[in-house]
């Protein structure tokens, strides 16, 4: 954490003092440090997701219900990503554009879970 | 993959900003230009292959 903190600080001086002469070059270091943060954050993720993991079959939960959850939630991190990167570089349109898809991707994996339900209800009846 | 990716950046940054002060004053606009696009392009292969990294990392981690 202090070790991110730490980073972050230091990226940010670089990027003013870099971008007061070339604004590409401090936009090319946001987005080099973000990648820095979450690779390093990365792990530590696995770790929670292999505990849920382990919990949900510990309960005897379908393991394919859990799946599409995971997926949207790593959908969602790139998505914020990349339009995080496209707002820093001033371009909102395709920022928007970005959100939009990652919108309806992660509609397309969830679709499946809301059949499956409706699939499940009608059986019941 | 460290800190020291940053600091590449930043270093090639302010290289590429001196060389085209430099190369303006003598009057090599176009070759200051294509300083700038070759610092440019570097930088984001650079960047562009830690995003990859960052992608497959997302990618194994939630079982895509």
């Amino acid at each position: 954490m202090i070790r991110i903190a730490g980073i972050g600080i230091v990226g940010a001086l670089l990027a003013v003092v870099v971008s007061e002469k070339k604004p590409e070059m401090g936009m090319l270091i946001g987005l080099a440090f973000g990648v820095l943060a979450l690779v390093l954050v990365a792990g530590k993720a696995g770790a929670v997701i292999q505990l849920i993991n382990e919990s949900v079959r510990k309960s005897g939960i379908d393991a394919d219900l859990i799946v599409p959850i995971l997926k949207v939630t790593g959908m969602a991190y790139i998505t914020q990503f990349a339009v995080d990167a496209c707002r820093d570089a001033g371009q909102n349109g395709i920022a928007s554009k970005i959100e939009i898809a990652g919108k309806i991707m992660m509609l397309a994996v969830a679709v499946p879970l809301a059949t499956a339900l409706i699939k499940m209800v009608t059986t019941i009846l | 993959m460290d800190v020291d990716l940053i600091f590449k950046i930043a270093a090639i940054g302010i290289l590429v900003s001196i060389l085209n002060i430099v190369l303006n004053k003598s009057g090599r606009e176009e070759q200051a230009m294509m300083t700038t696009l070759a610092g440019l392009v570097v930088v984001l292969m650079l960047v562009v292959r830690e995003i990859a990294n960052l992608f497959d990392t997302v990618k194994a981690l939630f079982g895509f």
